[in-house]
């Protein structure tokens, strides 16, 4: 499984799932290494952010940067000061959970300094059942203006395409070659694909899936209704 | 498009929107509804319609009153706060009778209050909010593919009753991602509207107008507002019952709150506990024809709101002293949790009252 440069920042559209994307692979790397941090740099999403996953987080190991209580409660534009720091310590490891859009990748870009490019990999996410991103062209055009905000030129795409509990074997697929596809227009590889923890054991996967790096993914940002009511609203 | 696609809440209000033929879009930013600004400013240029942020929720909405007057399907969208705002323009556009829809993704109040999800607005949605004796029609979605049809269903309703119709949703439906189709329907909307103030070529002008200073002709109007108003409620209100058959306990819960209660009924009767659940699609007019038939069977309720008690009072008038109904609810952002209501129906199982909203929380101290 890819485990990037020392730094690796995830940027992409709102929703294509970033959040899950770079919690799990946050907990992926803790099981090789021992220090592990996740910052959540969302300045533009009210709910469903990693400090909601907090608690679990550190129970798994993870040192988790946010900003402090009860400002984490809000949007408000607050990079905490701890951030920069991690991101330029050598022994660290260190997942950036970048906020939707360009205007939410923009705060990647007051961090970029603190390492050299070279330790650092901005990937950018997609799903390609959001709106906006079912089409290379769209992808791609979606990718350079997050590029333009963030200051760093992207090194690759991870593709996260899922329609939530409709997902399928073909959709995840499906959604590697179209990633792919437009990974080809702007010159980036798909490093690796997600998919959920569920369907590892199934045939049809496993089949269609050969050949692939996956990340199985265990979702951390859950509604507050079902068998595992979660913390998604907040409290 | 016949294949589902993954959306938030806010998005697919703004897609549901646009295939509905609303091609106006006024508003001023607010958490947590943001994404429905956002995605019209992107969709609608491309389909030849009109996004303009505002300089206010006052402009916003009297540009919502404007292109409505003009017979434009128009939308707006905000968040409690913004909504206090814009009360005085949603009075004039019911008072000129307008058709348009608003949206109110509620958050946390009073005051500035939080930007977590709440459903504390129901009173100001139901109740009124702006001045005067109107209605104004309230939807409360529970899913991302309802809130999409009932945006759908909210034009032709503004269009048929020439009136305002609010969508009520939380933050949480709003922020939420959810498989969604829009689901292909025919225009309803009479084109032109004859009433429109489309240039009065060939005809006699057509005045919008809320005012009407002679006291004989504005007590006709309000009684032929009241007269349009009895009409929506008996035919416009709608429910959803689970488990009607048996039940002996109901919840009553909307939006957000009734998909935590749909598990609560769900896991209890895994339990052999008869228990089902009332809820209300139509928040105005709410459906007091559901407590009729739940009545039979049922013999208490516990309502759930992320509210201190709002929608409650509606129960209780449905009700009408036949059962009693209990209340329970978090507020501020606060959810109320599974496992709290668990606790509360078993309780009324038991013959007992409920453990009291509140009071555990404030015994722990103030902010």
């Amino acid at each position: 499984m890819f485990a990037g440069r020392r730094v690796v920042a995830f940027v992409g559209p709102y929703g294509s799932g970033k959040t899950e994307v770079s919690i799990n692979f946050a907990v992926f790397l803790r099981r090789t290494r021992d220090n592990v941090a996740i910052v959540d740099l969302d300045v533009v999403t009210p709910y469903c952010r990693t400090r909601e996953a907090r608690a679990e987080l550190e129970a798994l190991g993870l040192r988790v940067v946010y900003p402090r209580e009860p400002i984490s409660y809000t949007d408000l534009p607050v990079i905490p000061a701890e951030a920069r720091g991690l991101v330029g310590n050598d022994s660290y490891n260190v997942v950036l959970d970048v906020g939707g859009d360009p205007a939410g990748a923009r705060a990647f870009g007051s961090l970029a300094d603190c390492a050299p490019a070279d330790s650092m990999d901005l990937l950018f996410v997609v799903n390609t059942r959001r709106p906006f991103t079912g089409h290379p062209d769209g992808i791609a055009s979606y990718l350079r203006a997050i590029e333009a905000a963030a200051g760093r030129k992207c090194t690759g795409l991870v593709s996260n395409t899922h329609l939530g509990s409709l997902t399928t074997a073909e959709e995840v697929r499906r959604g590697y070659e179209v990633a792919s596809q437009a990974g080809r227009k702007v010159g980036l590889p798909v490093v690796f694909t997600c998919a959920m923890e569920s369907l590892m054991d199934d045939d049809d996967f496993r089949e269609l899936a050969s050949g692939l790096d996956i990340l199985p993914l265990r979702l951390f940002m859950r509604p507050p209704w079902g068998e595992q009511a979660g913390a998604v609203g907040g409290v | 498009m016949g294949d589902p696609m993954l959306m938030k809440g806010n998005e697919a209000v703004g897609e549901a929107a646009i295939r509905a033929g609303c091609r106006y879009f006024f508003g001023y930013p607010i958490t947590p509804q943001n994404e429905i600004p956002e995605y019209m400013s992107r969709r609608l240029p491309a389909v030849g319609g009109v996004f303009l942020q505002a300089e206010s929720e006052l402009a916003a909405i009297n540009m919502v009153y404007g292109a409505a007057g003009a017979g434009a399907r128009v939308m707006t969208s905000s968040s409690g706060p913004g909504i206090s705002l814009k009360s005085e323009g949603i009075s004039y556009i019911a008072g000129a009778e307008l058709p348009c829809v608003i949206v109110n993704m509620v958050r946390a109040g009073p005051g500035l209050g939080g930007i977590q999800p709440a459903q504390s607005d129901y009173f100001q949605a139901t109740k009124g909010g702006g001045h005067g004796d109107y209605r104004v029609v309230v939807l409360g979605p529970g899913s991302v593919q309802e809130l999409a049809d009932l945006v759908m269903d909210a034009f032709d309703i503004a269009d048929r009753y020439r009136n305002p119709v609010m969508i009520m949703g939380d933050g949480i439906l709003g922020q939420m991602m959810e498989p969604v189709e829009f689901k292909e329907r025919p225009l309803s909307s009479p084109d032109p509207k004859p009433w429109a103030t489309t240039g009065a070529k060939g005809r006699k002008p057509n005045i919008i107008t809320s005012i009407h200073i002679d006291p004989e002709v504005l007590d006709r109007h309000n009684w032929h507002l009241q007269e349009k108003y009895r009409e929506i409620v008996e035919r416009e209100a709608r429910f959803e019952i689970v488990d009607a058959g048996d039940s002996e306990i109901f919840l009553v819960a909307y939006g957000t709150t009734a998909r935590i209660c749909r598990g609560v009924v769900e896991k209890l009767r895994e339990r052999g506990l008869k228990i089902g659940l009332v809820r209300p699609i139509t928040l105005w007019p709410f459906p007091a024809r559901a407590f009729d038939e739940v009545c039979r069977t049922g013999r208490a309720f516990l309502t759930v709101e992320m509210s201190t008690g709002q929608m409650v009072e509606d129960v209780r008038l449905a009700v009408a002293g036949r059962r009693p109904v209990y209340f329970y609810g978090r507020t501020g952002g606060a959810l109320p949790s599974p496992k709290a209501i668990m606790e509360r129906v078993l309780q009324i199982a038991d013959g007992r009252e409920p453990d009291p909203p509140g009071e555990s929380i404030r015994k722990q101290g103030g902010a």
